[in-house]
């Protein structure tokens, strides 16, 4: 038994078949785009979070530091937060003035031609001289604001520096009339139980 | 006139590309100036260089006048001989006498200097000065680290005034 089947029902049947076809399409053409514009909208998200937070973290301390290779700070349980002061660096290679190089190191010490005493001195001169010179402007700037020059200091050494070379920084700097002196240090030490 | 209709639909349905393309650059330009460290500050008091001893005065002759040295033997306690305590070495002098805490085959040992730290500080509940000083090689992170035992804890704090004295006395 072979059923016949009229003609202009199969062209209906091709007709519906082809508009069915036409009808799915259309639809998985429809999903890739709503598809693809969510992914847009949820790269869009994470990326104003990430945005959100690298915001937050850059600049949110009054003094920008940078560890590197040559400046590895040591880590301290200390809470107190940094403040704007001028900074003194020291990492293996040099010494830093406001991130200007005053002085060369050379195997972790001063050169003691740089120094007024010779190699036993204190006294580190490049520096003593840019301290001065910062001193002289915030002194300018106190009497322009009517406050009190403060002579803080913040020193900014690399970990394994020498006992011997914060003592020349710190003697010079107090030299140069500065008296409050804040080590700077990394969160995160171990400390007192 | 299709591929126009398509590029027009393209165009339509994607105006947040430029903004992405801003933030995509934004991203890098602020990892770059990122801090993910938070740093911290630690007071400390100008260093005490003399080479003449200092005179004192008549109330510096009853104070504690706590000094910690740091050399390579270890850590070596000075106070006011009035209140000296047992353990501490009679010499007057670092270089003759042994160190109070000697190092350990891991360095220094900071656990026994904060316990006798804790047990100078019972005797002496208001006294919150020490002195610390170092050999001219001690790295900078050994004396942070005895900056923090010495300052205690909160709850608990120590000698939490530091002043740095140049070279061993």
């Amino acid at each position: 038994m072979n059923p016949q089947v009229p003609a202009v029902s199969q062209d209906v049947g091709d007709k519906l078949w082809a508009q069915k076809r036409e009808a799915r399409k259309s639809k998985r053409r429809d999903r890739t785009a709503v598809q693809s514009k969510l992914l847009i909208n949820s790269l869009m998200d994470a990326f104003t979070i990430i945005l959100c937070f690298l915001l937050k973290s850059f600049g949110s301390d009054p003094v920008q530091i940078r560890e590197s290779d040559d400046l590895k700070l040591p880590r301290s349980t200390s809470e107190n937060p940094l403040l704007d002061a001028v900074v003194i660096g020291i990492s293996t290679k040099s010494i830093q003035v406001d991130d200007q190089k005053v002085a060369d190191l050379r195997n972790g010490a001063v050169d003691e031609s740089m120094k007024r005493d010779g190699q036993e001195g204190l006294m580190i001169n490049p520096l003593y001289d840019a301290l001065k010179e910062k001193v002289q402007h915030l002194k300018m700037i106190s009497a322009r604001t009517g406050t009190q020059f403060k002579g803080t200091t913040l020193v900014v050494a690399h970990n394994a520096t020498s006992f011997r070379l914060i003592t020349e920084v710190l003697y010079t700097a107090g030299q140069a009339e500065f008296e409050d002196f804040k080590f700077v240090a990394a969160e995160g030490g171990e400390g007192a139980d | 006139m299709a591929m126009k209709r398509r590029k027009l639909a393209a165009y339509e349905g994607d105006p947040l590309i430029p903004i992405l393309n801003l933030v995509c650059m934004l991203i890098p330009l602020l990892l770059y100036g990122a801090v993910f460290v938070r740093f911290m500050t630690l007071t400390v008091n100008a260093p005490k260089i003399s080479s003449a001893p200092s005179q004192q005065q008549p109330e510096q002759l009853e104070n504690l006048n706590l000094t910690v040295m740091i050399t390579d033997q270890g850590f070596h306690f000075k106070v006011n001989p009035k209140h000296r305590l047992p353990w501490m070495a009679q010499a007057t002098d670092t270089a003759s006498a042994g160190a109070d805490i000697p190092k350990k085959d891991d360095g220094w040992d900071f656990d026994e200097f904060n316990r006798k730290l804790k047990e100078i500080k019972q005797n002496h509940r208001e006294e919150l000065n020490i002195i610390l000083g170092a050999e001219d090689d001690i790295k900078y992170e050994v004396l942070i680290k005895a900056m923090d035992y010495s300052r205690g804890t909160d709850v608990e704090p120590l000698f939490p005034v530091v002043t740095l004295t140049r070279g061993v006395v």
